[in-house]
């Protein structure tokens, strides 16, 4: 029974990757590709945020401070000269060494204190980054030449897939199960042998590696903006609300969400502006309230 | 009067020690709950620990389990001291404990619970396949074979007892804690849990059980100790202690005499 539902999900995922990676050829022009690298990214991203907040309930709100060292480092490095592939992963790593650094010691924080931590460390990044860096970070005309948004989106598409895939790994090993463990009960699962700061800590490193990813892929897709963008606040919340919506602590469920969030975000964007912020508030409230499972637990019952 | 081979195992007249306390004491505040409490287990020994409310039993578990540090004394396991060690160590140590308010995974299913200990606890299994396959078994050894796929979080009282006693049992612990399993279950499941923990004790596992209901002490503790007020005021065989003046008076007075 086990093993059909896992085929099940494996086909569920592979088949909408696909779909994805096959929809530019069909429907041309930047406006779609731009909406699917935001689908891509925003898996990434939440699902980034999955691991720590869904699997290990432990709600981090720092996201966008390892959102934005990623894109920072991973475009400093590039622009330097470096293939794209070396940069981005030197971007990941800089957000896990930002994480050893701040995120353990607010691990000693437990719950409502831990998100309040992170939040705070997201705040300070953002407003040392308005002051250090003020300007806009464009791409160099070396280059600019050779940019193509194509690959971009495909580049993107590969790096979703293969961190989905890390997600299914996590989910179905000890570790996973670990991680479960702490989210359901910290003391009973000390009493199991569990480490809970070891594995807390484990689990926050694997989370800001993958949020410095979508970070990097930011600063690769887009030409120019300013340095501060990948540090806005917007990023520590869209995952968490993406990750609400399609269901926390699942495989599937933050993709669910990452593709109603952008249609959206397009749709509210356009036609209200800034009252999307409020819109989404709302979303938010009524899915915590309603389906505090998320769409997919909708299947589920 | 103690010697200890190679293997750090301590005998005391050729019999194998398993646990020991040593003077403990604790305190929360102002309030001493612990007032040099020592104490000692042999191996495949069942101990029963009872006393009135708030004598400090959990405690003592607590301390025991790693939960709690002792503000003075010793805790020594299998020759070692593991006074001070966190609550992981001492579960991968060799002692497990169920709780007194059971405390499942609850958005797990019975499987991985037990699984779970079955992957983190001592000898652990080395992937999560070979975790759930042992788990299953176990599942099974306490009852539950049919409630695999099942949530913890929708498992009746008895059941969660269960479930805890086997996710305690797949860290393959040398020494089980058992705090009030049978606390909240009608007589049927007394009798019910009372056969399983007799199955647990005849495979040699050491035990040691707080507990109200006399019946459960009598039938399976081999030597029994009374906590009143943080203080051991006995210590023998079950039979004696419900004998005993100073017991009656501080434990099983408030039934007997009210
Ligand atoms: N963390 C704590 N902080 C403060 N006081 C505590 C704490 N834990 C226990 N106590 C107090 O210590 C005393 C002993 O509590 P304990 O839970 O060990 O009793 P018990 O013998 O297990 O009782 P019961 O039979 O009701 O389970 C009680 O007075 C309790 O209120
Ligand atoms: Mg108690």
């Amino acid at each position: 029974m086990k093993a059909r539902r896992d085929i099940k999900t494996i086909l569920i995922l592979v088949i909408s990757i696909v779909f994805v990676g096959l929809i530019p050829l069909f429907i041309k022009g930047e406006y779609v590709l731009n909406m699917l690298f935001l689908l891509c990214l925003y898996t990434i991203l939440s699902h980034s945020w999955n691991i720590m907040g869904g699997y290990c309930g432990q709600i981090n709100l720092g996201q966008a401070a390892f959102f934005g060292i990623g894109a920072l480092t991973t475009r400093y490095i590039w622009v330097a000269g470096y293939p794209f592939p070396v940069a981005l992963i030197a971007g990941s790593f800089s957000s896990l060494i930002l994480a050893c650094l701040i995120g353990i010691p607010t691990l000693r924080l437990r719950a409502h204190y831990f998100a309040i931590g992170t939040l705070g460390v997201a705040m300070i990044a953002l407003i040392t980054i308005q002051n250090a860096l003020p300007g806009v970070d464009f791409l160099p005309a070396s280059l600019m030449s050779d940019y193509n948004p194509t690959i971009r989106f495909y580049t993107a598409l590969i790096v979703a897939a293969l961190t989905i895939f890390a997600v299914y790994c996590i989910n179905n090993s000890r570790l996973g199960l670990a991680m479960k463990c702490i989210r359901d009960d910290e003391e009973a699962a000390s009493a199991t042998g569990i480490n809970v700061v070891r594995y807390k800590i484990i689990t926050l490193m694997l989370s800001t590696f993958f949020a410095g990813l979508a970070g990097g892929l930011f600063a690769y897709y887009y030409v120019s903006y300013y340095y501060y963008v990948p540090f806005e606040l917007m990023w520590s919340f869209d995952p968490v609300l993406i990750v609400f919506i399609g269901g926390a602590g699942t495989v599937v469920g933050p993709l669910i969400g990452a593709l109603c969030y952008v249609i959206l975000k397009e749709i509210f964007a356009i036609s209200m502006g800034q009252v999307n912020v409020l819109i989404f508030g709302v979303v938010f409230i009524l899915i915590v309230l309603f389906l505090p499972k998320g769409l997919i637990g909708i299947k589920k019952r | 009067m103690c010697a200890t081979n190679e293997s750090g195992i301590s005998f005391v007249w050729g019999i194998m020690r398993l646990l020991e306390g040593e003077g403990l004491f604790k305190s929360f505040g102002g309030l001493q709950v612990i007032q040099g409490i020592s104490f000692s287990l042999d191996e495949r020994e069942t101990l029963g620990i009872i006393g009135p409310n708030g004598s400090g039993k959990t405690t003592l578990f607590n301390l025991i389990s790693g939960y709690l540090k002792p503000d003075s004394g010793n805790i020594i396991f299998s020759g070692k001291n593991i006074t001070g060690k966190g609550p992981s160590d001492i579960c991968k140590a060799g002692i497990a404990r169920t709780f007194q308010i059971v405390r499942p995974f609850v958005q797990l299913t019975a499987l991985d619970n037990v699984a779970a200990g079955r992957s983190y606890g001592r000898e652990p299994a080395k992937t999560l396949k070979e975790a759930q396959e042992e788990a299953s078994e176990l599942l099974r050894m306490v009852g539950l074979g049919n409630k695999e796929h099942i949530y913890a979080g929708d498992l009746t009282l008895l059941e969660r007892k269960k479930l805890e006693i086997a996710r305690a049992l797949a860290t393959r612990p040398k020494l089980l804690l058992l705090d009030e399993v049978f606390a909240g279950l009608n007589p049927v499941e007394v009798d019910e849990a009372l056969r399983l923990i007799s199955k647990i004790k005849s495979m040699g596992i050491t035990m040691m059980v707080v507990e109200h209901v006399i019946k459960v002490i009598l039938n399976i503790s081999d030597r029994v100790v009374v906590i009143s007020s943080g203080s051991k005021i006995f210590e023998g065989p079950p039979e004696d202690a419900i004998e005993d003046k100073k017991v009656c008076e501080a434990y099983l007075g408030e039934k007997y005499y009210a």
